[in-house]
């Protein structure tokens, strides 16, 4: 299965994507201060490359975040002197989390229950 | 708690704008360093992973701008952007700047000035508590005093009158009394030492700052104590405005005291700050409660007169009573009024005619005033014109733009092709129009602060200045507003749709200029010329119409000389009644005869010109056919000469001489219209007629005699109806104590100097109070202030009308001149003279005026309907004036055209065949 999370956040044909990219990242930023880039790869190699992370949905959701404060961001210069801006989850943050994946996995039992019947 | 915290940082956001921008920017050069490297890494061609990478890039373009909206103040940034590169465009272009600021200010401020004026008078409402519950007990607005009775409709009322209402009605929850008596008078502040100086006093019932609402800032107002006793109360309120100017807003005011007649008031408060009286446009410096009027006004003693009709009277309406349940209370409690006051009535006729009598409750939030039912008809129609001078003023703006789009054209295509959707650029346009509409609002005000005190100014110059406030508060800048928006609107959005619209490889491949762009620009322009030509077309015709009414006003016959020098005497607050009044006036006659110069005098009890006028009801002897209305004929007390000193002819009969005196049989007068209709083409001269005297009952009124018929005269200025008018001998005036209104004749080219008269009237007796002195053509023109007005402002609308049109014209014609010299280079090429030059560029021009004026004749004939309130001596449709104004817009637009035509023929063939 490959799903590409490219396009607009209000393309209307992935309306859910959105919300789940966002819990995506930030579970993936509960493992540690990540760049963009990063986030990307993480989510795409732990999802065994069925994810595809396209920037232009990446960059909004990051910055979507940084507007509710669920994560804050820094600058930082690497060994190669060279910057790059590191995201990082607030309290906030991990708070949402847990109430994200809780919405989420209701979301998927109820569309597991309409599949079911008949 | 989280919505604040994520609009804040939005806003923080918002603020660093391009920083943001560049952050984004450089993070996701970042991001795709990163993958060149894992792709490398993973073991592609550095060379291919970078073109990939490359390939991404339109990608995050799109992602930098989505990530950017996330923090949804982009409008914002953008329009800051947009300002700073208007601004800069402007400086740019100072010529083009200048001239538009300045066509805005124009429009935004006239139309500011005169809104400013409109509100003040007519719409706002009095600065007391909840307006809206004030309802004044009459028809309209009755200024004045009057006496004997009114006919159906009341608005003023005596005394006793006002106490019963007051007593009797339950609808309201007060109701007060005001007068404009004893209106601008000789005071004394601090006692009798001193000279004399004037004030506006009125009368108040004790509560009428109670049902205003209106409290005191210093001190305390009337309150309904004071009017318990007659004469008892000797207090006044003062009004801030006269507190200002007379007592330097000293605090120690209270206690000092104001002599006025026979009393002297003790200032015991003054009124809040803004409160200047329900009489709006009218100084009123004190307030004196109505138990005082007696000493106020020595030998006038109106609290027990029943025929002193000298009180409006104005009731809050008690929250949840409606209007028209209150008047049918008041109207019941008039007639138990009257039906008491009727059984002293002697006829039934009598008896009948005196429960005819009604109320009509009309809305009093915004006072009255009787500069408003002057002026607001007339501030309404300059208004209009006011906004067509705006919408002239944006379409040459707009015509301006116009041109400049398609010298941007190249820039904007440019803009477009990278990427800019069409709105964007749409609302940077719009912005810079924005920018220019701000500015020039800003000076608009300016102008509409000095205009709206200009036009005060103008419109007073008569002893009764108007005083009222202009201030710059939200209403006024409001509108100022909601006129920039519009003005923004107009002005700039059909030169961005215009300019937006550009095909973008059109223009970059330079070929802007040629087909396409040009097809909706160029007509654009025309059409917008052509609509100028028609809106100045209707300002012409418009001012045409009120100078032709102005000078069919100045020029109209009223019947008597001008050259008649008026005075007016107050004869009775100096203590002259009756007998002593009529010998005063006798002695003050013969003392300004004997002045050098002087061929003729009269006196008379109503003023020539003035606003006081007496009526009474007639009943010819020998017919009683005449219903009752129609009965009231005007009358006037004068003396012998009266109608030679003003110059009026003597139809039949004679005037009054010195053998119509006390005891001699009572004659009189008629006009020409009176003697019309009574009498129709018979004889006048011997007839006769009685007066129900406001004292005597009909019975026993004695008959009078008509002894001459005079043509008709007048009285009140060239628009008033010719009345019916009778006149009486003055010295048979009885106990009437009429006023001392003099008429003097000069002989020759003389003019009669005031200070002689001023002398002759001392000599008799220093102590009378000069009310007024002025010729007849100067009292004429005070009259006339409101037309004198309207043509001015509408002669100088047209004119400016004009220079707009003739700009707009000019910078079409030269525009077509220039685009077209190809074409004249060529005509010149193959042989045409200069005349066909110039008839080619005429007939362009030629055509959009003739298409204005198609539009602008029929628009004229229409709007000039909505100026025939303001005519006099023509109609709304006079093909004199129309014809003339399109001949004046014909000679100015040949004007305009002069200069494109000239540079059309100086083209040099060669050249213009030359150039692409």
């Amino acid at each position: 299965m490959y799903i590409c999370m490219a396009g607009r956040n209000d393309d209307p044909r992935n309306p859910l994507l959105p919300g789940i990219l966002d819990m995506l990242v930030l579970r993936t930023l509960t493992l540690g201060s990540l760049h963009g880039y990063g986030i990307a790869r993480h989510i795409e190699q732990t999802s065994g490359d069925r994810l595809r992370i396209e920037e232009g949905s990446l960059y909004p959701a990051l910055q979507r975040l940084l507007v509710r404060g669920w994560v804050t961001s820094r600058w930082e210069t690497s060994s190669t002197s060279r910057r790059a801006r590191y995201y990082e989850l607030t309290e906030d943050g991990h708070r949402q989390l847990a109430q994200v994946v809780s919405s989420f996995d209701q979301m998927v039992a109820a569309v597991a229950a309409v599949m079911q019947t008949g | 708690m989280t919505a604040i915290l994520r609009i804040w940082r939005r806003l923080l956001m918002s603020l660093r704008g391009n920083r943001l921008d560049l952050e984004l920017q450089e993070e996701m050069q970042q991001h795709l360093e990163y993958r060149v490297r894992d792709a490398v890494n993973a073991g592609m061609d550095e060379d291919e992973a970078r073109k990939a990478a490359a390939r991404r890039l339109g990608g995050m373009l799109r992602a930098r701008e989505s990530s950017r909206d996330v923090w949804g103040l982009t409008w914002l940034v953008d329009l800051v952007q947009d300002i700073r590169f208007g601004t800069r465009l402007l400086r740019r272009n100072p010529g083009f700047a200048m001239a538009a600021v300045l066509l805005l200010a124009l429009g935004i401020g006239g139309n500011s000035a005169i809104f400013g004026l409109l509100d003040a008078l007519v719409y706002r409402p009095l600065p007391v508590a909840a307006p809206d519950q004030l309802m004044l007990l009459g028809a309209r607005a009755t200024i004045g005093t009057g006496f004997g009775m009114q006919g159906k409709e009341r608005t003023l009322y005596t005394y006793r009158e006002y106490q019963e209402l007051r007593a009797r009605q339950q609808s309201f929850t007060g109701v007060a009394a005001a007068s404009e008596a004893p209106g601008e008078s000789n005071v004394r502040v601090d006692g009798g030492a001193g000279s004399a100086e004037r004030a506006t006093g009125t009368f108040v019932s004790g509560n009428y700052f109670d049902v205003l609402g209106v409290g005191a800032r210093i001190g305390r107002t009337l309150t309904s104590a004071d009017d318990r006793t007659a004469g008892a109360h000797p207090v006044a309120v003062i009004s801030d405005d006269y507190w200002t100017r007379r007592f330097s807003r000293d605090e120690a005011v209270l206690g000092r005291t104001i002599a006025i007649g026979r009393a002297s008031l003790v200032i015991v408060g003054v009124a809040a700050e803004r409160f200047a009286g329900d009489h709006v446009a009218h100084r009123t410096d004190f307030w004196i409660p109505l138990s005082m009027q007696g000493e106020v006004m020595p030998h006038q003693a109106w609290l027990d007169e029943p025929m002193a009709l000298w009180l409006r009277l104005v009731g809050r309406l008690r929250p949840d009573e409606s209007i028209a349940h209150a008047q049918t209370g008041v109207n019941v409690a008039l007639q138990q009024i009257l039906a008491d006051r009727g059984g002293s009535l002697p006829t039934p006729e009598a008896r009948q005619r005196l429960l005819n009598q009604r109320i009509t409750l009309t809305s009093a939030a915004a006072g009255v005033s009787s500069v408003r039912n002057r002026f607001a008809g007339s501030l309404s129609i300059v208004m209009g014109m006011v906004a067509l001078v705006l919408l002239l003023a944006c379409t040459n703006l707009a015509t301006m733009m116009l041109a400049r789009a398609t010298a941007r054209q190249k820039e904007l295509g440019l803009r477009l092709a990278l990427g800019a959707s069409r709105s964007r650029v749409v609302r940077q346009l719009l912005t810079e129009s924005l920018v220019l509409s701000v500015i020039g609002a800003a000076a608009g005000v300016v102008i509409a602060r000095i205009g709206g005190q200009l036009l005060l100014r103008m419109a007073s110059g008569g002893p009764d200045p108007i005083a009222l406030a202009l201030p710059l508060d939200q209403r006024l800048l409001g509108f100022a507003a909601a006129l920039t928006l519009l003005s923004t609107l107009l002005v700039g959005l059909v030169p961005a749709l215009s300019a937006s619209g550009a095909n973008p490889s059109v223009v970059i491949r330079g070929e802007a200029g040629t087909a396409r762009g040009r097809r909706f620009r160029l007509p654009a322009r025309k059409l917008l010329v052509s609509v100028q030509v028609a809106m100045t077309l209707v300002l012409l015709v418009s001012a045409g119409l009120l100078v032709a009414t102005l000078r069919n006003l100045r020029a109209d016959d009223l019947g008597f000389d001008r050259r008649v020098f008026l005075v007016g005497i107050d004869g009775v607050n100096s203590g002259y009644a009756g007998a002593r009044l009529l010998d005063l006036a006798q002695r003050l006659t013969d003392s300004m005869r004997g002045i050098g110069g002087i061929s003729g005098v009269a006196v008379s009890d109503n003023g020539l010109l003035s606003n006081d006028a007496s009526v009474a009801p007639v009943t010819v002897i020998g017919d009683k056919s005449r219903a009752e209305d129609e009965r009231f004929a005007a009358f006037d007390l004068v003396s012998d000469g009266y109608f030679r000193t003003l110059g009026v002819r003597m139809v039949a009969g004679r005037e009054f001489t010195d053998r119509d005196r006390h005891g001699a049989p009572r004659v009189a007068v008629v006009n020409e219209s009176f003697a019309q209709y009574y009498f129709g083409d018979s004889n006048a001269i011997g007839r006769q007629f009685t007066v129900a005297q406001p004292k005597d009952d009909e019975a026993a009124a004695p008959s009078i005699t008509i002894v001459g018929v005079a043509s008709d005269v007048s009285n009140h200025g060239p628009r008033q109806a010719q009345d019916r008018q009778f006149y009486l001998s003055y010295y048979q005036a009885g106990d009437m104590n009429p006023g001392l209104n003099f008429q003097l004749l000069p002989s020759g080219s003389a003019e009669v100097a005031g200070p002689t008269v001023r002398t002759a009237i001392r000599q008799i007796d220093p102590s009378l109070g000069i009310e007024s002195m002025e010729t007849a053509g100067t009292a004429l023109e005070r009259l006339l202030v409101r037309d004198r007005l309207m043509a001015h402002l509408a002669q100088a609308f047209g004119a400016l009308a004009m220079l707009l049109a003739a700009t707009g014209l000019y910078g079409v014609l030269a525009y077509t001149v220039a685009r077209r010299s190809r074409e004249i280079g060529i005509r010149m090429a193959l042989g045409a003279r200069r005349a066909e030059i110039v008839r080619l560029v005429v007939w362009d021009g030629g055509v959009l005026v003739v298409a204005g004026a198609g539009i602008g004749i029929p628009a004229s004939l229409l709007l000039a309907r909505g100026l025939s309130t303001q005519l006099f001596g023509l109609t709304a449709f006079s093909p004199t004036i129309l014809a003339a104004s399109v001949l004046v817009l014909l000679a100015v637009a040949t004007a305009a055209a002069t200069l494109p035509a000239r540079q059309a023929t100086r083209v040099d063939p060669l050249v213009a065949i030359r150039s692409e």
